[in-house]
């Protein structure tokens, strides 16, 4: 079923940079400085999908809000490679781990890291800066928020327009 | 047991001057920064981010479906926070298995990864490891030689055969000997 | 690799009888037999820090109690830990990628940039275990001095020999003025250790258990008393790199070249490069009662050709042979044939050779197949190999003998 794409970007500096060869549908916006890779899926099947500012969403990841509520995503938060996200919100400073999946209604507070392959229980809330880690999901709270990726950011800026089309 | 043949279909795949067998509708992104050094073979729906930064590959490399090859970003301290995506080399007779997530810095020869792995951002892996299935490697980290790595976090939980190197060329060559295109004379006798 | 081919499905046995795969097996071309990881001796020559891949002769390594000073694992999960700078002040401290520990977190202080080691907090009894030891060894040495003085032949006294008033010109006045020194110097004290009925009250909350983090265990080993918020790395252990011996003529199987990081051999004695390979060729489906085939090939993986007969073991009577034995000869692997892909024209269907039983041959492998009926359900083939080949002799002059090895194929998928 196609859905009708509705894409919002948000005018600021930096420009938002949404890849034309993402998979996007449904309502979305995006605030400056977001950077979409190419190959993520967003999809706001029920509800519409907000981004606050420059978050990084990587090749393969899923965020999809099948609530009918609108979907606030924080800023600066880190989506890595894989990772499927059906969260009812999530704040700011972040990083959901390559392959991580967080089910329906989980809400991520500030600051947590979701480490590779982890879950999150539906409806469970996460502490900020808690630390889901290994095999076993083992949580821990950490004493600061994960590393900045601002740096890598602003490198990504100039790198993807080079090679890829970028939505306007 | 013996590696099975493996026949595709030419409008599939093509294959260029050196010998390498590329799915045509792989996402390979910056192709100019892309490097296969000759009889490699990269599998359907695989992901190549030459955009970020160049990608070398060695030769009898083998990328399994659905692998993604991701530059991953470093970090210098030098003067304020600067970086930049790091050059990914991978060494002759590889062998990549299915989805596998590599954001390694350097993957060396004779190097066997299986399917679903993940390799952290700049992780090294040196001559002749294996890493096991589904096996998570945390980022940063540096294997000797000859290691078996699984598990997640990955450690090193065993050793290799020391005849790794050559098990590793006999099995990269018949694999990319059995990979033929459906009008081939092989694929016709099985 | 060995996962690649399943490899470690077919079994070889070892001269000690043990089975192994062939990949794990070397050969001994002076006694020219197989030796296994059993039967071999294993020395190691020299240590190597997974991490930082620095070596240390077997010495140093000894000195440094086997630990890498550099390179530390988490407390929490074990994973090698990553130096990070800071970005203002441009200190060090460790954090691992996992769990997010870091230094920081123990309250330990940020190293400058210029040290390299991490340095551990010394043992607060380090200085009494010292004086301890010193004390001991100076008694051993007393004690050494003074049984040699006893047991030393008397020599016989010759008009009024004394012997401290010649030459030393055989280093003889050497050992016995050190021996005199030995036993003369005052010996040293040290303070015993005085038993005390002060002991400190057990706190009542050790009863009051709190679901503590299972740590890892190398962390326990070290740290056994420590509570979560004062954990310290733990160092790294060195590894050591093997050279392998046969056990009967100790001459070298398997040595890496002098490099630490080094994966080319000096030596190297693998079953593989003399023995032939054999491994199931398709997945095969064992009706019972019923002829059926199997489907195997032979490799040679050897600078030389090889003649092989291959026979089915009838020992088990698991089931009834119908292809009696098969004679190969495979040639050697061409490596130019390989890079240059004339896979096409080399290719045969059917070989016009003897048997019927060769299904194919190409290059140095051959597709045989080995008719049997099954009398029951059985999971591996037991076969008989027999070949020849001038590699198994490590003599030059006498010509091959014919080889014997017993193989089991695993058939289950």
């Amino acid at each position: 079923m196609e859905q009708k794409k509705d894409i919002t970007i948000l005018p600021g500096d930096p420009a938002a940079l949404v890849v034309e060869t993402s998979n996007l549908s449904g309502k979305i916006k995006f605030s400056s400085g977001c950077i979409v890779h190419p190959t993520a899926s967003i999809k706001a099947t029920n509800g519409p999908i907000e981004f606050g500012e420059s978050n990084l969403i990587e090749e393969q990841v899923v965020i999809e809000n099948l609530s009918e509520d609108p979907l606030i995503i924080g800023p600066n938060n880190h989506f890595e490679i894989g990772c499927v996200i059906h969260a009812s919100s999530v704040g700011k400073n972040n990083v959901f781990g390559v392959r991580s999946i967080v089910e329906t209604g989980a809400k991520i507070t500030d600051g947590c890291s979701i480490g590779p392959k982890c879950l999150v229980k539906p409806f469970e809330k996460l502490s900020p800066r808690t630390v889901l880690c290994g095999n076993l999901n083992c949580e821990r709270r950490s004493n600061d928020d994960p590393p900045s990726i601002a740096s890598q950011m602003d490198h990504l800026r100039l790198v993807i327009p080079k090679y890829n089309k970028i939505i306007k | 047991m013996d590696l099975p043949l493996i026949v595709y279909s030419p409008e599939e795949y093509i294959e260029t001057s050196t010998g390498n067998k590329v799915y045509k509708k792989a996402s390979i992104y910056g192709s100019q920064n892309i490097v296969l050094s000759g009889k490699c073979v990269l599998q359907k729906d695989c992901i190549l981010r030459g955009d970020l930064a160049p990608i070398r590959m060695g030769k009898f490399g083998i990328i399994g479906e659905n692998s993604v090859i991701r530059p991953s970003f470093k970090n210098f301290i030098n003067k304020g926070p600067q970086g930049s995506f790091i050059h990914v080399k991978i060494g002759d007779h590889v062998f990549i298995g299915k989805s596998c997530i590599i954001m390694a810095g350097q993957i060396s020869s004779y190097c066997h990864i299986g399917d679903g792995a993940i390799l952290g951002q700049s992780c090294v892996l040196k001559e002749c490891c294996e890493v096991q299935a589904e096996a998570v490697i945390a980022p940063d980290s540096v294997f000797p030689p000859f290691s078996l790595i699984g598990g997640n976090p990955a450690r090193v939980i065993g050793s290799t055969a020391p005849c790794t190197a050559d098990m590793m060329i006999e099995a990269t060559q018949e694999y990319y000997e059995n990979f033929v295109p459906k009008t081939s004379a092989r694929a016709a006798l099985m | 690799m060995a996962s690649l081919y399943q490899s470690d499905r077919n079994k070889y046995e070892c001269s000690c009888g043990a089975w192994d795969s062939l990949g794990l097996l070397y050969f001994c071309r002076h006694c020219s037999v197989t030796r296994c990881s059993s039967c071999v001796l294993v020395e190691l020559d020299c240590f190597l820090c997974q991490n930082c891949l620095e070596s240390a002769p077997v010495t140093e390594a000894r000195l440094k109690k086997n630990r890498c000073f550099a390179c530390n694992f988490c407390p929490f999960c074990a994973t090698v830990l990553t130096k990070k700078t800071c970005v203002n002040s441009g200190n060090t401290f460790l954090s691992c990628g996992v769990c997010r520990w870091s230094t920081r977190d123990a309250g330990i202080p940020d190293q400058s940039k210029t040290t390299t080691d991490w340095p551990m907090p010394e043992n607060p009894l380090s200085k009494r275990l010292n004086e301890i030891s010193g004390h001991f060894k100076d008694l051993e040495t007393r004690e050494k001095a003074r049984k040699e003085k006893d047991t030393t032949k008397r020599r016989t006294n010759f008009g009024g020999f004394d012997a401290s008033k010649f030459s030393d010109r055989f280093g003889v006045q050497k050992m016995i003025q050190a021996r005199k020194k030995a036993i003369e110097t005052p010996a040293s004290t040290v303070e015993s250790h005085v038993a005390t009925a002060d002991v400190p009250a057990l706190p009542d909350d050790v009863f009051e258990s709190t679901a503590a983090i299972q740590l890892p265990l190398n962390v326990i080993n070290k740290q056994p008393l420590v509570e979560e918020t004062t954990l310290l790395p733990v160092r790294l252990p060195l590894k050591g790199r093997k050279a392998i011996r046969c056990r009967k003529c100790e001459h070298h199987l398997l040595k890496l070249d002098y490099s630490p990081n080094a994966i080319n051999y000096k030596i190297s004695a693998f079953a593989r490069n003399t023995i032939p390979e054999i491994r199931l060729s398709r997945g095969v489906e064992l009706v019972v009662g019923q002829q059926s085939s199997i489907l195997l090939t032979l490799l040679n993986h050897s600078e030389n050709g090889m003649q092989i007969i291959l026979t089915p073991d009838a020992d088990d009577s698991a089931f009834e042979i119908v292809t009696e034995s098969i004679d190969i000869t495979l040639s050697p692997l061409d490596a130019a044939d390989v890079l240059l892909g004339a896979e096409e024209s080399k290719y045969s269907a059917a070989s016009s050779s003897s048997s019927s039983n060769i299904v194919f041959q190409r290059r140095n492998r051959v597709g045989i197949r080995l008719d049997l009926c099954p009398k029951v359900d059985f999971k591996c083939l037991p076969l008989s190999l027999k070949f020849k080949n001038i590699h198994t002799t490590a003599k030059l002059e006498t010509s091959a003998d014919w080889k014997m090895v017993k193989v089991r194929v695993g058939l289950d998928k």
